[in-house]
């Protein structure tokens, strides 16, 4: 098992110790999310019934903080941004896969990293999830050689978002900055106008 | 002020920064563009990148390409399917389905012109059959970085077809397995 992330070829790191980062990483990704009250089903759910969007909030600042980050990273030549794995897009797989992940979600109130976190802090509920995740990932990967022609059917490829609207990666990166910052306001109106209903 | 309110103004002055500087041409990634608008001497011109117009005749799309340069460079070798322009020219009044695009030299400035005289959507092989040979027939990997194992083979296969060779592939150091790699929430 390697690692992902491009520390592998801009840094002579030893694997044990790409390990050793990978495992640190999880751990510090556990305990905040756990901090942060997303190991708790009830608090996650809250979510759908627009009372507390900290779930959204959480993520969104954390896809614009990577964003920025690894934009100015490369534009100082500290990272190369060509060695980064980019998931191939698979249009229809995806959308279909993003339903069943969204229905699961409003059943359980947890996702998959979450439902890593409950289960370790002694949720039943959580391991309930964990089995319906696992049998659903092995099913899957038992599945997918069989599928391999129906799930390539509608890829694009490897495509990100400025290459896909021909445009300067910094002018994207601007605009889902914009996007994330109109989004967090709104967000915040959304849970104050929930809450004093619920209240 | 709050926490938060100092985190979002710092986002906004990185991702506004982020907008003036021309970071994609900076780390050379590939490819940047499919087709280009651009003003050539007051008049609109539309580029397609050698790269694209590739993988359409990889794809088997139907185009009519246009060889606009001289009978013994075009005998000499020319993109598949292309036919040369002086030799063609009832092509001009008969139009075809389907695009149009034109090539010739890259220095050759009356190209644009010829593109706008011709019937249908023209495009002009954006930096000509230089652009051609240095990107699709013999890609050099010193200046083009490769993302992944999956966009190389699709490179080699790609060059293979049009009967070129990548040039300098021994730097590549890619793992073939990274593209069985999935990533989860």
């Amino acid at each position: 098992m390697e690692l992902v992330a491009p520390l592998k070829y801009s840094m002579q790191i030893p694997e044990v110790y790409l390990l050793l980062f990978a495992l640190l990483t999880g751990i510090a990704f556990g305990i905040f999310l756990e901090k942060a009250g997303f190991g708790n089903a009830s608090k996650l759910v809250e979510q759908f019934y627009f009372t507390d969007m900290r779930m959204f909030k959480v993520l969104f600042s954390a896809i614009v903080t990577a964003m920025v980050g690894i934009y100015w990273l490369s534009y100082l030549g500290w990272l190369d941004i060509t060695q980064i794995y980019i998931n191939g897009s698979y249009i229809w797989p995806q959308v279909l896969g993003g339903l069943v992940f969204g229905v699961g979600f409003v059943m359980c109130g947890l996702c998959p990293g979450t439902s890593c976190v409950a289960v370790f802090t002694g949720k039943l509920d959580a391991l309930a999830v964990f089995a319906g995740l696992f049998t659903g990932l092995i099913l899957f990967a038992e599945a997918e050689p069989h599928l391999q022609g129906i799930i390539s059917h509608s890829s694009i490829g490897d495509v990100s978002l400025y290459e896909l609207f021909n445009m300067e990666y910094g002018l994207l990166t601007f605009i889902i900055v914009l996007i994330a910052l109109a989004a967090f306001w709104f967000a915040g109106r959304v849970e104050e106008r929930f809450t004093k209903k619920s209240a | 002020m709050k926490t938060n309110h100092i985190f979002a103004l710092l986002a906004l002055l990185a991702g506004l920064f982020a907008a003036f500087t021309s970071h994609t041409e900076r780390n050379h990634i590939y490819p940047t563009w499919k087709f280009e608008k651009s003003r050539v001497e007051g008049t609109k011109v539309h580029f397609i990148s050698p790269s694209h117009l590739a993988d359409l005749l990889y794809e088997k799309q139907e185009l009519v390409l246009l060889d606009a340069r001289t009978w013994s460079e075009y005998s000499n070798y020319h993109i598949p399917t292309a036919l040369h322009f002086d030799e063609d020219q009832k092509l001009k009044g008969r139009q075809k389905a389907g695009s149009i695009v034109l090539y010739g030299v890259e220095e050759d400035k009356d190209i644009n012109a010829l593109a706008r005289d011709l019937p249908g959507k023209v495009y002009v092989l954006k930096g000509g059959m230089e652009a051609w040979y240095s990107l699709v027939l013999f890609p050099d990997m010193v200046e083009y970085k490769i993302r992944n194992s999956d966009q190389l083979l699709e490179l080699l296969r790609r060059c293979a077809f049009f009967g070129g060779q990548a040039q300098n592939t021994q730097i590549l150091n890619l793992n073939v397995r990274e593209s069985r790699y999935r990533e989860g929430c």
